[in-house]
């Protein structure tokens, strides 16, 4: 059975009636000429600011799970990118292994040469 | 760079939320006085974590990207092969093998090295066009979906209407609207107690206020051009590392310029 019943309304759409209601308290305390006049709007004021503080942390926390989906992909990214830098690396170091043992068997040989002459 | 931006839009609409509870607390205490508990976070740690984990991560991943792009590797694979082609001239040298290897010239030497050279250099750009473009295209979707997602938590300030506006510019903008009350309350409710200076001080820091407020709002609008850039740039790599198709043209130029590599490679061997 379809729902005839007012649709509920956004949360963009609640933040916007505080925001608006918000806005004209702040008009008027700025056109208050006695301070007792301008705590009481404020006192109003900040049980408004509550309310938009809360929908604008909802809003914020609305989007908390989707990141922690990415941060796994994120996380997959840099280990690929670990990997394929040691592939690199590996590259660089066979050839400097095969300087050293080369540097070794000279060094190596010229000691040879020294304890048992040719 | 995107990612501290990011961050510090995060702590400044934190550190602004602080003071504005500071500054009631202060205007209020008289009436209200002091409760351990009036005093929380905008946001819960849970939430912030997730997100400075993510950030963290994209400057990980940027980095290691950078690190795997440059031409430090083949720089030091450069250094690599030049020290093995100075131990093998150096082996040859050797008093014992020295009957063996003096039919070797040391050109047949450079030649080696410059083999090894050039062999180990088109592997590192091998694994580099085999890899990268796939770790790169995985990469564009998370990509737009963080950057879309820290727009969107940015958000929007209201307007003058007071509506249209989330997320953290509005909560920023909101808290200067605030303090901007809280600090005229203070002057207001302590006037008669100023001397003139500290007067002329309190009463300065209201225009401040409306235009910080204002510079605040636009730090964090440029931070959100920048995911947007951010977005962009990624994408234009992405396309950059598909391109694997050059002119032919460009195969020459690539070609030359190898060959030019080459030979200033072999020309500085047995240079010390």
């Amino acid at each position: 059975m379809a729902n005839d019943g007012p649709s509920q309304p956004s949360r963009q759409e609640i933040h916007d009636a505080f925001g608006f209601l918000y806005q004209q308290l702040s008009n008027a305390y700025w056109v208050a000429s006695t301070i007792e006049d301008k705590d009481r709007i404020h006192g109003i004021s900040d049980s408004v600011f509550d309310i938009l503080t809360q929908l604008n942390r909802e809003d914020i926390q609305s989007r908390t799970d989707d990141f922690k989906a990415l941060a796994k992909s994120v996380a997959d990214a840099g280990t690929r990118l670990d990997s394929l830098k040691a592939d690199i690396d590996q590259i660089i170091h066979v050839v400097k292994v095969a300087s050293d043992v080369t540097a070794a068997i000279d060094k190596a040989l010229g000691m040879a040469a020294k304890y048992f002459p040719m | 760079m995107t990612a501290n931006s990011v961050t510090a839009a995060f702590d400044t609409v934190e550190q602004s939320y602080y003071q504005t509870q500071i500054q009631t607390l202060i205007v209020n205490y008289d009436k209200n006085g002091f409760n351990p508990k009036s005093i929380k976070p905008f946001l819960t740690s849970d939430d912030l974590e997730v997100r400075a984990k993510i950030l963290g991560g994209l400057q990980e991943y940027a980095q290691k990207m950078s690190d795997v792009v440059s031409d430090q590797h083949v720089t030091e694979f450069d250094t690599q092969t030049k020290a093995f082609g100075q131990a093998l001239v150096d082996l040859k040298g050797n008093p014992v093998l020295k009957n063996i290897a003096a039919g070797v010239p040391d050109t047949g030497l450079n030649i080696l090295t410059t083999a090894v050279d050039s062999l180990g250099r088109w592997f590192i750009d091998y694994k580099r066009q085999k890899n990268l473009p796939t770790i790169i295209g995985d990469m564009q979707k998370p990509v737009d979906g963080i950057c879309t997602l820290f727009i969107a938590d940015i958000g929007s300030r209201p307007d003058d209407s007071g509506r249209g506006g989330h997320g953290l510019r509005d909560q920023l903008w909101r808290q200067y609207d605030s303090l901007l009350q809280l600090q005229d309350e203070f002057i207001q409710k302590s006037k008669d107690k100023f001397d003139p200076k500290t007067k002329a001080e309190e009463i300065a820091k209201l225009p401040l206020l409306v235009a910080e407020q204002k510079k605040a709002d636009n730090t964090l609008k440029a931070t959100q051009d920048a995911l947007q850039k951010l977005s962009e740039t990624h994408k234009a790599l992405t396309k950059a590392f598909e391109k694997n198709n050059p002119s032919l043209e460009e195969l020459i130029s690539q070609l030359y310029a190898e060959g030019q590599r080459v030979k200033t490679f072999y020309e500085g061997l047995g240079k010390k």
